[in-house]
């Protein structure tokens, strides 16, 4: 079951229906039950898994807090997060694995080896393990007693808004919200459905229609103009973001329906000044993960300098094969990872820049510059995550550097794959997007904003929107609704 | 609790502003085929205006045109098939319509009861998704469209744009026109032939029907289980059925399941025309439009027919005149209308010489071929001339390939054939002199105008044939079509 679906939308508000209907006692069986059953529509006998790592982690969980202050309480933890990071890596690494090793042995020229393995990458996988070790961590590390109840836990690394594609929890915020449900409210109830509306304008109307200029020009990028080329991998830069914070407040749009807040994944990252505030603005869970589970722990700024920037460059190794099995993947981290090493070591460089030119670091068009430049950075990252292979992200951006600016003028962009209304409708929709983010950047939340407006001004506008994206959006026969990026991470 | 009570009532009532916002989007957005085929049925079923029903495949949409027959008879008849509808498609297509009128007869015709694909999604089965959306989107959800939809698809995810078309039409936003927005207004505009669609071109191939002999079909089918309910339906409900099939260059098969609706109707006591097998409805030179479908020639000659076996079979009442009925006189003088008005400056010679053997009574006009034209190797063409009025002065002047020239005057043809004497005529539009001086070059003077030799033109010194409209004493239109291989090229003056 997709959230682009009117199935989708008919189980959560059947959901939510039930939900408040019944006693609070026992709306977390419920939850459970609804998310148990969305996983099962997703992923069928793979239920079988989550299930398992669920109990898995109960049991970690109540050992570790069994034996507190014990050394084998660090085993019991070790062990288990060995065994979950053993079902992620059997799942979404045997194939990268054996795909490596038959290239080393290519190289080598020995013979190659025969094994093929088809195994079927689970949904959310790679979601829910992280969220189940962060809790065993967490249990660990005294942050969180040990959850006593087990349908509770379930509940907490199967919730089904968040289970595809996240956002990342953490125990310490949704098991007091799960025990103690919130009542009913109609603000919670409009300002989620709200952020789910603008999740499915940016997924709908902007994330699909991009995917297709996208996907056209990166099926075979030699035979498109070096502009053209350029303005996909731009184009991607706004597809992945739109899809993702897209499917981000769907999903915490569903939970605050029911009284449940999620992390916020997404604050306007396409408008920092930095690497390292790009990752603090996105898909916050997983960066505040990493940060809080393996850079930390890693021994983060504590160990001297040097340490500090291997430990970088490891969480940002970690992360780039998080979001995928392939190399091109592990380079988009590493280069992510080499941006921030390489801002910490030119530290003094730019300062020192900054003081001979005079510029005002607080003014507009030095703020400016430092988003372009950090767009840009990102821009050349995201060549590698869409990439199929590290050839082709090569050519994608040796054929940037050849302009073709014509192409803005002569009607390319209407060849793309998308008619030329459709072409206009994105470009005002990311126009939008823009503009939604620098008022979001500015803390004006336009949600805010429009519950203060006049009842009726505000119902043509919800009603306007409505109508908008349901005939505007790509969607219907034909339409792959498993096309969400982050759910095959 | 008076809190609640007032957010309760304001969410409804936003739901409903929705609700009532996403309809009218969805009626703009809608593709209008459906709507224009079949929304004179709604309107005249409200009334139940509809005596007969007539189902079958698009040989029928192209086939019988119920204006006509309103015309001729004064039965009313809705003309329900669908485009590539099969036995299984049409047995639904009479179940939703039935919901809305109880007809006294239901005309079925028996193409394709071949068919043994169970399935409309079935790859095999070959149907394009816009024909069944063509025939189902006017008529909204129910009961009856659910099981149809159940009944007629295999799989559930190929059901939903059937039923909920907007999944289907809402990309249409970037399309839409004027028309699309009428919709809403009722004011667009729809068929008004009861759901037939007549054409004008003519099939000039020179396909002959060949008689195989064929027998019956061996197995029931798919399509002979749905005749099969059509007819045990309409009996139960006392409707009487008349199993029917309409011309067209049939193959062994097809004659086959010609022969198998026959022992089927026979079966259950209805009755059935074979119109493959009965001698001189259709003339296959130039009744057709392609291999399957008749052009208004054939339509109008089958449904000439049918008409006559109504009037003489059964017992159906003649409503022309009476009240309630405006719509059926007004949309057959409306038909009328059309025919005559778009009668002149057809690019396609064959849709021109259709156009007149339809009109010719009302019109002045004059033809003129060249001599040694290759025109008179094409039958097709000396045919549609024959129903003008041409006579055997044609048949000598395409023997000698001679000039030939006809003038036309409601009613009065003279022709004339050859190189010769001068030649005079005195029409309705006034004295015009006719002389044939070579193949090539031949002159036509109108009224005291001996100056101007209206055949000849520079830039058009070689057509094949020539075509002149008259009206006030002068030339309302000049066309000249060129055989070029097996193609008329068109100009006009």
């Amino acid at each position: 079951m997709q959230f682009v679906s009117l199935k989708f939308l008919c189980f959560l508000f059947a959901v939510i229906a039930v939900n408040f209907i019944l006693p609070k006692k026992i709306r977390y069986i419920w939850l459970l039950a609804a998310s148990f059953t969305f996983y099962f529509m997703a992923s069928d006998k793979l239920l079988i898994l989550l299930v398992a790592v669920t109990l898995i982690t109960y049991l970690s969980g109540r050992l570790i807090e069994k034996y507190k202050g014990e050394k084998k309480a660090k085993t019991v933890l070790v062990c288990s997060i060995v065994l979950l990071v053993g079902i992620l890596g059997y799942f979404k690494y045997t194939g990268f694995l054996l795909d490596t090793v038959k290239s080393i042995q290519g190289l080598l020229k020995l013979p190659e080896s025969e094994l093929v393995f088809d195994i079927l990458l689970p949904v959310g996988i790679s979601f829910y393990l992280f969220q189940a070790i962060g809790y065993l961590a967490d249990v660990y590390m005294g942050r969180i007693e040990a959850e006593k109840n087990y349908f509770m836990l379930a509940l907490f690394i199967s919730f089904f808004p968040q289970i595809t594609s996240g956002p990342i929890e953490r125990a310490g915020n949704m098991l007091p919200q799960y025990k103690a449900p919130a009542s009913f409210s109609y603000d919670a109830m409009r300002d989620g459905l709200l952020l789910m509306m603008w999740g499915y304008f940016q997924k709908m109307i902007l994330a699909d229609r991009l995917s297709v200029l996208v996907n056209t020009v990166y099926a075979s990028p030699k035979s498109f103009g070096g502009t053209t080329v350029f303005l996909a991998t731009v184009f991607y830069t706004f597809e992945i973001y739109c899809d993702f914070a897209g499917y981000s407040n769907i999903a915490v749009g569903s939970a605050r329906i029911m009284g449940i807040k999620l992390i916020n994944n997404f604050e306007h990252p396409y408008l920092t000044g930095s690497i390292a505030e790009f990752w603090r603005k996105w898909h916050i869970s997983l960066s505040t993960w990493l940060k809080d589970y393996i850079y930390i722990p890693l021994g983060g700024n504590r160990k001297g300098f040097t340490r500090k920037l291997i430990n970088i460059m490891i969480v940002f190794a970690v992360s780039g094969l998080w979001h995928g099995a392939a190399w091109t993947f592990v380079v988009w981290g590493l280069l992510h990872g080499l941006y921030q090493v390489i801002g910490i070591l030119l530290k003094p460089v730019r300062d020192k820049v900054v003081e001979i030119l005079h510029v005002d670091r607080e003014g507009f068009s030095h703020r400016l510059f430092k988003i372009v430049v950090t767009f840009l950075l990102v821009n050349l990252g995201w060549v590698f995550f869409r990439a199929d292979t590290f050839a082709k992200a090569m050519l994608v951006i040796k054929k940037s550097f050849s302009p073709t600016p014509w192409v803005l003028v002569d009607g390319t962009l209407f060849n793309l794959g998308l008619s030329e209304p459709d072409v206009r409708l994105l470009f005002m929709g990311l126009i939008l997007l823009i503009v939604v983010d620098i008022c979001n950047a500015k803390n004006i939340v336009v949600r805010d904003v429009l519950t203060k407006q006049s009842l009726p001004l505000r119902w043509l506008v919800y009603i306007c929107a409505v109508v908008f994206i349901v005939t505007c959006g790509i969607w219907g026969p034909g339409y792959d609704a498993a096309s969400f990026i982050y759910s095959s991470f | 609790m008076k809190k609640k009570i007032g957010l309760f009532i304001k969410t409804a009532i936003f739901l409903c502003l929705l609700g009532i916002c996403l309809f009218g989007c969805s009626l703009i957005i809608q593709r209008k085929s459906s709507y224009i085929k079949n929304e004179m049925y709604m309107q005249e079923s409200e009334k139940n205006n509809i005596d007969v029903f007539i189902l079958g495949s698009s040989h029928v949409i192209n086939g019988i045109n119920p204006i006509q027959l309103y015309e001729d008879t004064g039965i009313t008849a809705y003309n329900l098939g669908g485009y590539g509808s099969v036995l299984l498609s049409s047995y639904w297509q009479y179940r939703l319509a039935l919901a809305y009128n109880t007809p006294k007869l239901v005309i079925v015709d028996a193409y394709m009861l071949e068919n043994d694909i169970r399935y409309i999604d079935d790859p095999n089965a070959n149907v394009n998704s816009e024909e069944l959306h063509l025939n189902i989107d006017r008529f909204p959800l129910s009961r009856t469209k659910l099981a149809a939809m159940d009944d007629m698809f295999e799989h559930q995810e190929k059901k939903y744009p059937f039923l909920f078309d907007f999944m289907v039409y809402h990309d249409r936003w970037k399309e839409l026109e004027a028309d699309d927005f009428k919709r809403v207004t009722g004011t667009a505009e729809i068929n008004h032939l009861m759901g037939a669609d007549i054409n004008y071109e003519v099939l000039s191939s020179g396909l002959a029907y060949t008689d195989f002999g064929a027998g019956t079909l061996e197995n029931e089918t798919v399509g002979t289980t749905y005749l099969r309910r059509i007819i045990e339906d309409c009996q139960s409900r006392g409707i009487d059925v008349v199993v029917v099939t309409v011309p067209f260059l049939a193959m062994y098969e097809n004659q086959a399941a010609a022969h198998t609706a026959a022992n089927i109707a026979a079966e259950y006591g209805v009755a059935n025309i074979n119109m493959l097998e009965i001698p001189g409805i259709v003339d296959y030179d130039v009744d057709f439009m392609d291999a399957g479908h008749m052009n208004i020639m054939g339509a109008t000659k089958v449904t000439d027919y049918l008409g006559k076996w109504l009037s003489e079979n059964k017992d159906l009442p003649d409503h022309r005149n009476e009240a309630g009925y405006e719509n059926w006189q007004k949309f057959s003088e409306e038909f009328e209308a059309g025919i005559l008005n778009n009668s002149e400056g057809n690019e396609d010679l064959y849709s021109q010489l259709v156009y007149l053997n339809l009109t010719a009574k009302d019109k002045t006009f004059a033809i003129s071929i060249k001599g040694g034209s290759k025109i008179y190797a094409d039958t097709a063409l000396l045919k549609l001339l024959k129903g003008i009025g041409a006579t055997e002065q044609l048949d000598m002047a395409a023997e000698g390939k001679q000039p030939y020239f006809m003038i036309y005057d409601h009613g009065n043809v003279s022709e004339v054939c050859g190189i010769g004497e001068m030649a005079d005529f005195d029409t309705s539009q006034g004295h015009m002199q006719y002389e044939p001086a070579s193949d090539l070059y031949r002159v036509l003077f109108i009224g005291d105008d001996t100056e101007n030799n209206v055949l000849y033109s520079d830039a058009h010194p070689y057509v094949d044939m020539q075509l002149l409209f008259f009206d006030d004493g002068d030339i309302s239109s000049h066309q000249y079509y060129t055989l070029n291989y097996l193609e008329y090229e068109y100009a006009q003056e």
